[in-house]
Protein backbone atom coordinates (compact mmCIF):
# COMPACT_ATOMS: atom_id res chain seq x y z
CA UNK A 1 0.00 0.00 0.00
CA UNK A 2 1.00 3.64 -0.45
CA UNK A 3 1.08 6.14 2.40
CA UNK A 4 2.06 9.79 2.36
CA UNK A 5 2.97 11.17 5.78
CA UNK A 6 3.82 14.87 6.23
CA UNK A 7 6.54 15.73 8.75
CA UNK A 8 5.60 17.76 11.84
CA UNK A 9 6.82 21.04 10.33
CA UNK A 10 4.71 20.40 7.21
CA UNK A 11 7.65 21.24 4.90
CA UNK A 12 8.59 17.68 3.99
CA UNK A 13 6.79 14.37 3.73
CA UNK A 14 7.54 10.69 3.46
CA UNK A 15 5.94 8.61 0.73
CA UNK A 16 6.08 4.90 1.62
CA UNK A 17 5.60 2.53 -1.31
CA UNK A 18 5.17 -0.58 0.85
CA UNK A 19 3.16 0.73 3.81
CA UNK A 20 1.10 -1.77 5.88
CA UNK A 21 -1.93 0.49 5.45
CA UNK A 22 -2.83 3.39 3.19
CA UNK A 23 -4.00 3.83 -0.39
CA UNK A 24 -4.25 0.92 -2.79
CA UNK A 25 -2.85 2.93 -5.67
CA UNK A 26 -0.08 5.48 -6.03
CA UNK A 27 -2.18 8.20 -7.73
CA UNK A 28 -4.55 8.37 -4.76
CA UNK A 29 -1.64 8.62 -2.32
CA UNK A 30 0.04 11.38 -4.37
CA UNK A 31 -3.17 13.36 -4.69
CA UNK A 32 -2.98 13.78 -0.95
CA UNK A 33 0.28 15.78 -1.16
CA UNK A 34 -0.51 18.66 1.18
CA UNK A 35 0.01 22.29 0.19
CA UNK A 36 3.21 23.55 1.76
CA UNK A 37 5.19 20.32 1.41
CA UNK A 38 8.39 21.31 -0.40
CA UNK A 39 10.26 18.02 -0.80
CA UNK A 40 9.45 14.33 -0.39
CA UNK A 41 11.53 11.33 0.66
CA UNK A 42 10.29 8.14 -0.97
CA UNK A 43 10.85 4.81 0.80
CA UNK A 44 9.86 1.15 0.53
CA UNK A 45 11.17 0.37 -2.95
CA UNK A 46 12.01 -3.23 -2.11
CA UNK A 47 8.62 -4.91 -1.97
CA UNK A 48 6.75 -2.08 -3.68
CA UNK A 49 3.71 -3.08 -5.76
CA UNK A 50 4.46 -3.63 -9.44
CA UNK A 51 1.62 -1.52 -10.79
CA UNK A 52 2.84 1.87 -9.49
CA UNK A 53 3.63 4.13 -12.46
CA UNK A 54 7.14 5.66 -12.34
CA UNK A 55 5.89 8.67 -14.32
CA UNK A 56 3.79 9.65 -11.34
CA UNK A 57 6.85 9.95 -9.11
CA UNK A 58 8.73 11.85 -11.81
CA UNK A 59 5.74 14.16 -12.18
CA UNK A 60 5.40 15.15 -8.53
CA UNK A 61 5.44 18.92 -8.18
CA UNK A 62 8.27 18.94 -5.62
CA UNK A 63 11.74 17.34 -5.55
CA UNK A 64 11.88 13.67 -4.59
CA UNK A 65 14.68 11.85 -2.79
CA UNK A 66 14.56 8.06 -3.02
CA UNK A 67 15.87 6.23 0.02
CA UNK A 68 16.64 2.73 -1.16
CA UNK A 69 16.94 0.10 1.54
CA UNK A 70 17.29 -3.60 0.70
CA UNK A 71 17.29 -4.83 -2.90
CA UNK A 72 15.44 -2.62 -5.38
CA UNK A 73 14.95 -4.90 -8.36
CA UNK A 74 13.33 -4.34 -11.74
CA UNK A 75 10.24 -2.19 -11.37
CA UNK A 76 11.32 -1.09 -7.87
CA UNK A 77 14.59 0.12 -9.36
CA UNK A 78 12.71 1.94 -12.12
CA UNK A 79 10.69 3.78 -9.47
CA UNK A 80 13.92 4.86 -7.76
CA UNK A 81 15.32 6.04 -11.11
CA UNK A 82 12.25 8.26 -11.51
CA UNK A 83 13.14 10.22 -8.36
CA UNK A 84 15.36 13.31 -8.59
CA UNK A 85 18.03 12.10 -6.16
CA UNK A 86 18.87 8.66 -4.76
CA UNK A 87 20.31 7.78 -1.34
CA UNK A 88 21.23 4.11 -0.90
CA UNK A 89 21.45 2.45 2.50
CA UNK A 90 24.89 0.85 3.00
CA UNK A 91 23.65 -2.69 2.26
CA UNK A 92 21.18 -1.73 -0.48
CA UNK A 93 21.39 -2.68 -4.12
CA UNK A 94 19.68 -1.86 -7.40
CA UNK A 95 19.29 -4.13 -10.42
CA UNK A 96 17.34 -4.30 -13.67
CA UNK A 97 17.10 -8.00 -14.47
CA UNK A 98 14.16 -7.97 -16.89
CA UNK A 99 16.32 -8.59 -19.97
CA UNK A 100 17.75 -11.74 -18.37
CA UNK A 101 14.17 -13.02 -18.14
CA UNK A 102 13.44 -12.20 -21.77
CA UNK A 103 11.54 -9.00 -20.98
CA UNK A 104 12.33 -5.28 -21.10
CA UNK A 105 12.26 -2.64 -18.38
CA UNK A 106 9.22 -0.71 -19.52
CA UNK A 107 8.64 1.98 -16.94
CA UNK A 108 11.48 4.26 -17.98
CA UNK A 109 14.34 1.97 -16.98
CA UNK A 110 16.16 1.99 -20.30
CA UNK A 111 15.76 5.75 -20.71
CA UNK A 112 16.39 7.09 -17.22
CA UNK A 113 19.32 4.75 -16.55
CA UNK A 114 21.22 5.85 -19.65
CA UNK A 115 20.72 9.52 -18.73
CA UNK A 116 22.09 8.90 -15.25
CA UNK A 117 25.09 6.65 -15.87
CA UNK A 118 25.83 6.97 -19.61
CA UNK A 119 25.35 4.50 -22.42
CA UNK A 120 28.17 2.06 -21.68
CA UNK A 121 27.29 1.48 -18.03
CA UNK A 122 23.56 1.41 -18.80
CA UNK A 123 24.05 -1.33 -21.38
CA UNK A 124 26.32 -3.30 -19.07
CA UNK A 125 23.73 -3.19 -16.27
CA UNK A 126 20.74 -3.92 -18.54
CA UNK A 127 22.37 -6.77 -20.44
CA UNK A 128 23.98 -8.51 -17.48
CA UNK A 129 21.30 -7.78 -14.88
CA UNK A 130 24.12 -7.27 -12.37
CA UNK A 131 23.09 -5.77 -9.04
CA UNK A 132 24.85 -2.56 -8.05
CA UNK A 133 25.81 -2.13 -4.41
CA UNK A 134 25.70 1.26 -2.76
CA UNK A 135 29.39 2.04 -3.32
CA UNK A 136 29.32 1.19 -6.98
CA UNK A 137 26.01 3.03 -7.50
CA UNK A 138 27.55 6.12 -5.91
CA UNK A 139 30.66 5.78 -8.06
CA UNK A 140 28.59 5.68 -11.25
CA UNK A 141 26.45 8.68 -10.28
CA UNK A 142 23.36 6.51 -9.87
CA UNK A 143 23.28 7.23 -6.13
CA UNK A 144 24.14 10.69 -4.90
CA UNK A 145 24.78 9.55 -1.31
CA UNK A 146 25.03 6.48 0.88
CA UNK A 147 23.20 6.80 4.17
CA UNK A 148 20.40 6.04 6.58
CA UNK A 149 16.79 7.15 6.38
CA UNK A 150 17.75 9.97 8.76
CA UNK A 151 20.43 11.07 6.26
CA UNK A 152 17.85 11.09 3.45
CA UNK A 153 15.52 13.05 5.76
CA UNK A 154 18.25 15.61 6.43
CA UNK A 155 18.77 15.95 2.68
CA UNK A 156 15.09 16.68 1.96
CA UNK A 157 15.07 19.03 4.93
CA UNK A 158 17.89 20.95 3.33
CA UNK A 159 16.08 21.12 0.02
CA UNK A 160 12.89 22.27 1.78
CA UNK A 161 14.80 25.13 3.42
CA UNK A 162 15.50 26.70 0.01
CA UNK A 163 13.16 29.07 -1.76
CA UNK A 164 10.30 26.96 -3.21
CA UNK A 165 10.16 28.89 -6.50
CA UNK A 166 13.95 28.90 -6.85
CA UNK A 167 13.95 25.17 -6.16
CA UNK A 168 11.17 24.47 -8.66
CA UNK A 169 12.83 26.57 -11.39
CA UNK A 170 16.22 24.98 -10.76
CA UNK A 171 14.66 21.53 -11.04
CA UNK A 172 12.85 22.50 -14.24
CA UNK A 173 16.04 23.89 -15.79
CA UNK A 174 18.20 20.90 -14.80
CA UNK A 175 15.64 18.49 -16.23
CA UNK A 176 15.60 20.51 -19.45
CA UNK A 177 19.40 20.24 -19.59
CA UNK A 178 19.02 16.54 -20.36
CA UNK A 179 16.57 17.14 -23.18
CA UNK A 180 17.40 20.31 -25.11
CA UNK A 181 20.51 21.74 -26.78
CA UNK A 182 22.73 23.91 -24.58
CA UNK A 183 21.71 27.22 -26.15
CA UNK A 184 18.03 26.54 -25.52
CA UNK A 185 18.73 25.42 -21.97
CA UNK A 186 20.70 28.59 -21.26
CA UNK A 187 17.82 30.69 -22.57
CA UNK A 188 15.34 28.84 -20.38
CA UNK A 189 17.60 29.32 -17.37
CA UNK A 190 17.93 33.05 -18.06
CA UNK A 191 14.18 33.46 -18.53
CA UNK A 192 13.42 31.60 -15.31
CA UNK A 193 15.98 33.73 -13.45
CA UNK A 194 14.36 36.93 -14.74
CA UNK A 195 10.90 35.62 -13.87
CA UNK A 196 12.19 34.87 -10.38
CA UNK A 197 13.21 38.56 -10.10
CA UNK A 198 9.52 39.34 -9.71
CA UNK A 199 9.00 36.99 -6.76
CA UNK A 200 8.62 37.89 -3.11
CA UNK A 201 10.86 34.94 -2.21
CA UNK A 202 13.82 36.38 -4.07
CA UNK A 203 13.41 39.74 -2.32
CA UNK A 204 13.15 37.93 1.01
CA UNK A 205 16.27 35.86 0.27
CA UNK A 206 18.32 38.94 -0.59
CA UNK A 207 17.04 40.85 2.44
CA UNK A 208 17.89 37.92 4.70
CA UNK A 209 21.38 37.65 3.19
CA UNK A 210 22.08 41.35 3.73
CA UNK A 211 20.60 41.29 7.26
CA UNK A 212 22.56 38.09 8.06
CA UNK A 213 19.47 36.16 9.13
CA UNK A 214 17.69 33.02 7.88
CA UNK A 215 15.18 33.68 5.12
CA UNK A 216 11.50 32.92 5.55
CA UNK A 217 10.10 31.80 2.20
CA UNK A 218 6.42 31.62 1.32
CA UNK A 219 6.65 30.25 -2.21
CA UNK A 220 5.35 33.32 -3.99
CA UNK B 1 42.22 49.28 -22.89
CA UNK B 2 40.66 50.76 -19.81
CA UNK B 3 42.12 50.32 -16.35
CA UNK B 4 40.68 47.32 -14.57
CA UNK B 5 39.85 47.53 -10.87
CA UNK B 6 38.21 44.16 -10.19
CA UNK B 7 40.41 41.91 -12.32
CA UNK B 8 43.91 41.98 -13.76
CA UNK B 9 44.83 40.89 -17.26
CA UNK B 10 48.40 40.10 -18.22
CA UNK B 11 50.14 38.26 -21.00
CA UNK B 12 52.71 35.68 -19.98
CA UNK B 13 54.29 34.61 -23.25
CA UNK B 14 51.55 32.93 -25.30
CA UNK B 15 49.21 32.81 -22.30
CA UNK B 16 46.55 35.36 -21.37
CA UNK B 17 46.15 35.38 -17.60
CA UNK B 18 42.92 36.77 -16.15
CA UNK B 19 42.94 37.05 -12.39
CA UNK B 20 39.88 37.91 -10.31
CA UNK B 21 41.12 40.68 -8.04
CA UNK B 22 38.65 41.82 -5.41
CA UNK B 23 40.40 39.95 -2.58
CA UNK B 24 38.68 42.00 0.13
CA UNK B 25 35.39 40.33 -0.92
CA UNK B 26 36.90 36.93 -1.89
CA UNK B 27 36.44 38.08 -5.49
CA UNK B 28 32.66 38.47 -5.25
CA UNK B 29 31.33 38.63 -8.81
CA UNK B 30 30.08 42.20 -9.28
CA UNK B 31 28.56 44.10 -12.20
CA UNK B 32 31.86 45.86 -12.71
CA UNK B 33 33.74 42.54 -12.67
CA UNK B 34 31.33 41.21 -15.25
CA UNK B 35 31.96 44.18 -17.54
CA UNK B 36 35.72 43.99 -17.10
CA UNK B 37 35.71 40.25 -17.79
CA UNK B 38 33.76 40.85 -20.99
CA UNK B 39 36.43 43.36 -22.04
CA UNK B 40 39.38 41.14 -21.10
CA UNK B 41 37.90 38.01 -22.70
CA UNK B 42 37.09 39.95 -25.86
CA UNK B 43 40.76 41.01 -25.94
CA UNK B 44 41.80 37.37 -25.55
CA UNK B 45 39.49 36.36 -28.38
CA UNK B 46 40.71 39.08 -30.74
CA UNK B 47 44.45 38.84 -30.00
CA UNK B 48 45.95 36.19 -32.24
CA UNK B 49 49.12 36.13 -30.12
CA UNK B 50 47.16 34.73 -27.18
CA UNK B 51 47.12 30.95 -27.47
CA UNK B 52 45.59 30.01 -24.11
CA UNK B 53 43.63 31.51 -21.23
CA UNK B 54 44.36 30.96 -17.56
CA UNK B 55 41.71 32.07 -15.06
CA UNK B 56 42.71 32.36 -11.42
CA UNK B 57 41.75 34.24 -8.26
CA UNK B 58 43.73 36.52 -6.00
CA UNK B 59 43.69 36.27 -2.20
CA UNK B 60 41.99 33.77 0.09
CA UNK B 61 39.68 32.14 -2.42
CA UNK B 62 38.78 31.93 -6.09
CA UNK B 63 35.31 33.52 -6.00
CA UNK B 64 32.73 33.71 -3.21
CA UNK B 65 29.87 34.00 -5.71
CA UNK B 66 27.73 36.87 -6.93
CA UNK B 67 27.98 40.17 -5.08
CA UNK B 68 24.46 40.04 -3.62
CA UNK B 69 24.79 43.59 -2.26
CA UNK B 70 24.22 44.73 -5.86
CA UNK B 71 21.19 42.54 -6.51
CA UNK B 72 17.94 44.38 -6.96
CA UNK B 73 19.73 47.37 -8.49
CA UNK B 74 18.78 46.52 -12.08
CA UNK B 75 16.38 49.13 -13.48
CA UNK B 76 13.85 46.56 -14.73
CA UNK B 77 13.44 42.90 -15.54
CA UNK B 78 13.37 43.68 -19.26
CA UNK B 79 16.71 45.48 -19.07
CA UNK B 80 18.18 42.81 -16.84
CA UNK B 81 17.26 40.18 -19.41
CA UNK B 82 18.75 42.16 -22.31
CA UNK B 83 21.98 42.79 -20.42
CA UNK B 84 22.17 39.11 -19.48
CA UNK B 85 22.62 38.25 -23.14
CA UNK B 86 24.63 41.34 -24.15
CA UNK B 87 27.27 41.02 -21.45
CA UNK B 88 27.52 37.28 -21.36
CA UNK B 89 30.84 36.49 -19.69
CA UNK B 90 30.05 32.82 -19.55
CA UNK B 91 29.04 32.47 -23.19
CA UNK B 92 32.09 34.49 -24.23
CA UNK B 93 34.33 32.22 -22.18
CA UNK B 94 32.82 29.11 -23.74
CA UNK B 95 33.19 30.56 -27.25
CA UNK B 96 36.93 31.28 -27.02
CA UNK B 97 38.88 29.34 -29.67
CA UNK B 98 41.88 28.87 -27.36
CA UNK B 99 42.09 26.35 -24.52
CA UNK B 100 40.91 27.75 -21.18
CA UNK B 101 42.00 26.54 -17.76
CA UNK B 102 40.62 27.51 -14.37
CA UNK B 103 42.94 27.25 -11.36
CA UNK B 104 40.77 27.17 -8.24
CA UNK B 105 41.75 27.59 -4.61
CA UNK B 106 39.81 28.32 -1.43
CA UNK B 107 36.13 29.15 -1.74
CA UNK B 108 34.50 28.72 -5.14
CA UNK B 109 30.77 29.35 -4.86
CA UNK B 110 27.81 30.09 -7.13
CA UNK B 111 28.98 32.29 -10.02
CA UNK B 112 32.52 31.08 -9.25
CA UNK B 113 31.51 27.50 -10.04
CA UNK B 114 29.73 28.72 -13.17
CA UNK B 115 32.88 30.52 -14.37
CA UNK B 116 34.93 27.39 -13.73
CA UNK B 117 32.36 25.17 -15.44
CA UNK B 118 32.65 27.34 -18.56
CA UNK B 119 36.40 26.58 -18.79
CA UNK B 120 37.77 23.60 -20.71
CA UNK B 121 40.06 22.25 -18.01
CA UNK B 122 39.75 22.66 -14.25
CA UNK B 123 42.59 22.37 -11.79
CA UNK B 124 41.77 22.52 -8.07
CA UNK B 125 44.08 23.23 -5.15
CA UNK B 126 43.71 20.78 -2.27
CA UNK B 127 42.16 23.57 -0.18
CA UNK B 128 39.43 24.36 -2.74
CA UNK B 129 35.80 24.00 -1.68
CA UNK B 130 32.76 24.37 -3.87
CA UNK B 131 29.05 25.01 -3.48
CA UNK B 132 25.93 26.29 -5.23
CA UNK B 133 24.08 28.20 -2.47
CA UNK B 134 21.56 30.01 -4.70
CA UNK B 135 18.28 28.30 -3.80
CA UNK B 136 19.00 28.84 -0.09
CA UNK B 137 18.67 32.57 -0.78
CA UNK B 138 15.65 32.22 -3.07
CA UNK B 139 17.79 32.53 -6.21
CA UNK B 140 18.68 30.24 -9.09
CA UNK B 141 22.04 29.66 -10.71
CA UNK B 142 21.62 31.92 -13.71
CA UNK B 143 24.95 31.91 -15.51
CA UNK B 144 24.83 28.43 -16.98
CA UNK B 145 24.93 26.46 -13.72
CA UNK B 146 21.70 24.56 -14.32
CA UNK B 147 22.86 23.59 -17.83
CA UNK B 148 26.62 23.02 -17.46
CA UNK B 149 26.62 21.20 -14.12
CA UNK B 150 24.33 18.35 -15.28
CA UNK B 151 26.54 17.98 -18.35
CA UNK B 152 29.68 17.80 -16.20
CA UNK B 153 28.55 15.82 -13.16
CA UNK B 154 25.30 14.13 -14.25
CA UNK B 155 21.69 15.05 -13.59
CA UNK B 156 21.32 13.37 -10.19
CA UNK B 157 24.46 14.89 -8.71
CA UNK B 158 23.69 18.32 -10.26
CA UNK B 159 20.22 18.36 -8.69
CA UNK B 160 21.58 17.28 -5.33
CA UNK B 161 24.24 20.02 -5.33
CA UNK B 162 21.92 22.74 -6.67
CA UNK B 163 18.95 21.93 -4.43
CA UNK B 164 20.84 21.45 -1.15
CA UNK B 165 23.54 24.10 -1.64
CA UNK B 166 25.96 22.05 0.44
CA UNK B 167 29.69 22.71 0.31
CA UNK B 168 31.91 20.03 -1.18
CA UNK B 169 35.63 19.42 -1.25
CA UNK B 170 38.19 19.36 -4.04
CA UNK B 171 38.27 15.56 -3.73
CA UNK B 172 34.53 15.32 -4.32
CA UNK B 173 34.81 17.80 -7.20
CA UNK B 174 37.44 15.50 -8.70
CA UNK B 175 35.35 12.36 -8.25
CA UNK B 176 32.23 13.87 -9.79
CA UNK B 177 34.02 15.40 -12.77
CA UNK B 178 33.94 19.09 -11.87
CA UNK B 179 37.72 19.15 -11.29
CA UNK B 180 40.17 17.27 -13.48
CA UNK B 181 43.18 17.28 -11.15
CA UNK B 182 44.06 18.29 -7.59
CA UNK B 183 47.43 19.77 -6.68
CA UNK B 184 48.88 21.17 -3.44
CA UNK B 185 47.85 24.77 -2.87
CA UNK B 186 51.43 26.07 -3.14
CA UNK B 187 51.89 24.38 -6.52
CA UNK B 188 48.62 25.59 -8.11
CA UNK B 189 49.95 28.52 -10.16
CA UNK B 190 52.96 26.60 -11.44
CA UNK B 191 51.02 23.45 -12.28
CA UNK B 192 48.34 25.47 -14.08
CA UNK B 193 50.94 27.18 -16.28
CA UNK B 194 52.79 23.93 -16.92
CA UNK B 195 49.59 22.12 -17.91
CA UNK B 196 48.42 24.89 -20.20
CA UNK B 197 51.90 25.12 -21.75
CA UNK B 198 51.74 21.40 -22.45
CA UNK B 199 48.26 21.70 -23.98
CA UNK B 200 49.28 24.45 -26.39
CA UNK B 201 52.21 22.45 -27.72
CA UNK B 202 49.53 21.07 -30.05
CA UNK B 203 48.85 23.16 -33.16
CA UNK B 204 46.38 25.97 -32.41
CA UNK B 205 44.02 25.17 -35.34
CA UNK B 206 43.69 21.57 -34.14
CA UNK B 207 42.91 22.70 -30.59
CA UNK B 208 40.34 25.25 -31.79
CA UNK B 209 38.71 22.70 -34.08
CA UNK B 210 38.56 20.06 -31.35
CA UNK B 211 36.83 22.58 -29.09
CA UNK B 212 34.34 23.40 -31.83
CA UNK B 213 33.67 19.72 -32.49
CA UNK B 214 32.92 19.01 -28.85
CA UNK B 215 30.99 22.19 -28.08
CA UNK B 216 28.98 22.59 -31.27
CA UNK B 217 28.18 18.94 -31.95
CA UNK B 218 27.57 17.57 -28.46
CA UNK B 219 23.79 18.00 -28.51
CA UNK B 220 23.17 16.76 -32.05
CA UNK B 221 21.94 13.28 -32.99
CA UNK B 222 24.97 11.02 -33.54
CA UNK B 223 24.69 10.80 -37.35
CA UNK B 224 24.57 14.59 -37.71
CA UNK B 225 27.40 15.01 -35.23
CA UNK B 226 29.59 12.54 -37.12
CA UNK B 227 28.94 14.40 -40.37
CA UNK B 228 29.82 17.63 -38.56
CA UNK B 229 33.05 16.11 -37.30
CA UNK B 230 34.02 15.06 -40.81
CA UNK B 231 33.30 18.59 -42.07
CA UNK B 232 35.45 20.12 -39.36
CA UNK B 233 38.28 17.67 -40.09
CA UNK B 234 38.18 18.70 -43.77
CA UNK B 235 38.23 22.37 -42.77
CA UNK B 236 41.33 21.61 -40.75
CA UNK B 237 42.80 19.97 -43.85
CA UNK B 238 43.26 16.51 -42.47
CA UNK B 239 40.66 14.75 -44.55
CA UNK B 240 37.77 12.63 -43.54
CA UNK B 241 37.55 9.51 -41.43
CA UNK B 242 39.65 6.42 -42.04
CA UNK B 243 38.21 4.11 -44.64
Amino acid sequence: MFALTPAKDGLTATLALNAPSGHRDLPSACEGLPEGVRAVVVTGFAGSPKDAPAALLAGLAVPTVAWVDGDARDHAAELALACDIRVLAPGASMALTQVRAGALPSDGGTQRLVRLVGRAHALRLLLTGDALGADEAAGLGLAQAIGTLADAGALVGRIAAGGPLATAYTREAVRAAGEVPLAEGLRLEADLAILLHTSADRAEGLAAFLERRSPHFEGR
Amino acid sequence: MSVFTTITYAKEGPMGVVRLARPQTVNAFSVRMRDELVEALTAVRDDSDVRALLLEGEGRGFCAGADLSEFGTAPSQAIARRVRFQRDVFGLMASLPVPTLAAVHGACLGSGVELVAACDVRLAADDASFGMPETGWGLIAAAGGTQLLPRLVGQGRALELLLTGRRFSAIEALSCGLAHRIVPRAALGGEARAWLTHIIEAPAPALATAKRAVNELADLPLAEALAGEERLARLLGVGGPLR
